[in-house]
């Protein structure tokens, strides 16, 4: 017994059965225990907030209307003069003849196709079919398009022609393919977005070139404050739906030179002139719905957005012309004087990426713009640099996502199209050409703006990241972020999204969502 | 809501858990400066942020996420948390302050 060797924190009670912990020893032990159980209690109650707020709908985009007061983001501290897309040259408006849609919508007029003859059956006897790009311009009877396909060509070594002819000869014969051996898969995606078309045709009748003025109220008020009544309509906006609200004092360059398809009272290639009481546009957005969006390319359609935004556009162009003053809706829907990207980055809304669109630091990429233009006096809104032409510089996803190779992977912004001012180009004739050969029934793609690492859900990861990299001027968490986005949650290559002819399988950015899938809610025919 | 009855969860563990490590240092007599309570603090929110980004993961469907962003940290905080106990905490080799 002399020997034995007793352990200090046992000591035995002579009338106890058996050991007992001295008192010390408990309130270590009962210290460490219940330590312990808090470190995994807490643990795992940061486990049930992650996934409740992960699956909360609040947390998904695309939801964020009849806001209120605030914005989701507050951009005061980011304002600056001048936006980060520089002036680089001189400056110039935009090509009637640069939309590729509208371009080609009405390029059988530029060629003397023989009356009765299909323009595609026209083009086969005119183009080199094997080797599209050695198509002479010669063949074309229009000085304007021959300027404009030349102009890309030598500036930015795109041939713009090929790829029009490649859109007649190659992709809507191969789209009226795809079309039809994937129609009943894509049913209730093409239910859906048509029924956002519903009220397209009724927003284009409204508008003309005197409309400005239909359904002004007789009684006028002069504005007491250009501030506050700023400040009123921003209020109005975001109550009619538009989360982001901004003004933006009207830049003509970014205006068509002539009107680049039939509509708004104008004739294709009509001069448009701005007229003068024109002076303020208020810029309006609608974020598409996280659920639809990653299934882009194959369903999903911007329309979404466009849809919604023409609504808040005709509510506060009637909302203004009720005050006596003029308004004019600038939308998808509505149709366009301006190109809306550039003036939204004028107004804060976001900067221009290297997608070419323009990225808000809430919504990311996946905004559709409206915009408002009037004469009321308003106080024109700064634009924004939250660092996103440095992080687009080292970023990058969006150019290796891209199936049509469209995004520049250039490191540096430069000169653009010739219009003056500073970007990364898009190639706008090879993106179009892919929207067309998705079995999407609206088109696709949006890829681009769905991989963006700014577009994600609103849940506390990515918005303490997008918090963190706007804030961060060294760029290295931006950096760390990108490496974390590819690594963690994985990117593609281009070619995944590609449709293999007959495969009926639809490679889209995240998941089809459980409502477009068809043939879970009907029979196909046999 | 149950995102706020969790969050507050979180914070009452959390103050639970240092109160604990605070009564085991001074039963212990073990000698506990200032940086080693800004370690395990640190420890303990990256603990609670590796598991809610595991969580986070899972909720919005990201399995990919989930197992490569969350499975490393997750691994990270076992393997520091080891560290952080045997090393700093019961403080082997160092120095108890006296009695």
């Amino acid at each position: 017994m002399e020997n034995e060797k007793v352990n200090p924190s046992v000591q035995t009670n002579p009338e106890s059965k058996g050991p007992e912990l001295s008192r010390r020893n408990f309130l270590k032990l009962s210290a460490a225990s219940v330590g312990a159980a808090a470190v995994v209690t807490g643990a795992a109650a940061a486990g049930v907030a992650g996934y409740a707020n992960a699956t909360d709908r609040r947390t998904a985009t695309g939801w964020e209307t009849e806001t209120g007061d605030e914005e989701y983001f507050d951009r005061k501290p980011f304002e600056v003069s001048k936006p980060t897309n520089r002036v680089v040259g001189p400056t110039r408006n935009i090509e009637y003849l640069s939309p590729a849609q509208y371009r080609r919508n009405v390029l059988s007029r530029f060629f003397d196709v023989p009356e009765g003859m299909a323009f595609a059956d026209y083009l086969r006897t005119v183009a080199d079919v094997n080797n599209l790009e050695a198509t002479p311009f010669s063949i074309i009877n229009n000085p304007d398009l021959v300027k404009y396909y030349q102009d890309m060509l030598d500036r930015e070594g795109w041939n713009f022609f090929a790829e029009d002819l490649r859109y007649f000869l190659e992709v809507l014969p191969r789209r009226t393919r795809i079309l039809a051996e994937t129609e009943f898969d894509l049913t209730l995606a093409k239910a859906y977005v048509n029924g956002h078309y519903y009220l397209s045709g009724y927003h284009l009748s409204r508008i003309s070139k005197e409309s400005d003025f239909e359904g002004v109220s007789e009684t006028k008020y002069d504005v007491r404050d250009p501030a506050e009544m700023t400040r009123l309509i921003k209020k109005v906006g975001r109550m009619y739906g538009s989360p982001i609200v901004r003004i933006v004092e009207l830049n003509n360059d970014f205006a068509y030179d002539r009107c680049p398809q039939e509509s708004r009272g104008y004739t294709f290639g009509e001069p448009l002139n701005i007229p003068s009481h024109w002076k303020y546009g208020i810029i309006t957005t609608y974020p598409l719905s996280w659920e639809t969006i990653v299934a882009s390319p194959h369903a999903g359609a911007s329309q979404e957005g466009y849809a919604y935004v023409a609504v808040t556009d005709e509510k506060l162009s009637t909302f203004i012309k009720q005050l006596g003053y003029s308004a004019r809706p600038n939308d998808r829907q509505h149709n366009y004087e301006y190109v809306l990207p550039p003036l939204a980055v004028l107004a804060g809304v976001g900067e221009q990426g290297r997608l070419s669109s323009c990225v808000t630091p809430e919504f990311g990429a996946h905004v559709r713009l409206g915009m408002v233009v009037t004469d009321l006096p308003l106080v024109p809104d700064k634009p924004i640099d939250f660092g996103l032409q440095k992080f687009c510089q080292n970023c990058k996803i969006c150019a290796e996502n891209c199936p049509s190779g469209s995004i520049s992977f250039a490191d540096k912004p430069r000169e653009i199209n010739g219009r003056g001012y500073e970007g990364w180009p898009i190639n706008t004739a090879t993106c179009s050409n892919f929207w067309y050969e998705t079995p999407n029934p609206t088109m696709g793609c949006r890829i681009c703006v769905t991989v963006c690492p700014f577009t994600k859900r609103s849940n506390w990861i990515h918005t303490a990241a997008r918090d963190v990299a706007v804030r961060d001027k060294t760029g290295i968490s931006a950096s760390m972020l990108t490496w974390m986005e590819r690594a963690f949650y994985g990117t593609h290559d281009g070619e995944y999204y590609k449709y293999v002819d007959g495969s009926r399988e639809y490679n889209v950015v995240k998941e089809m969502p459980w409502f477009f899938k068809t043939g879970d809610f009907f029979v196909e025919p046999s | 809501m149950i995102e706020f009855i969790a969050g507050g969860l979180v914070v009452t563990c959390m103050v639970l858990a240092i109160c604990c490590l605070f009564l085991y240092v001074r039963k212990n007599k073990i000698k506990f400066a200032w940086w080693k309570w800004a370690l395990s603090i640190i420890w303990l929110l990256y603990t609670d942020i590796s598991v809610a980004f595991l969580s986070t993961t899972i909720g919005e469907n990201e399995l990919g996420a989930t197992l490569r962003g969350g499975g490393a940290f997750v691994a990270i905080a076992v393997v520091t948390g080891i560290v952080l106990f045997r090393f700093v905490i019961l403080n082997k080799g160092g120095k108890k302050r006296d009695a």
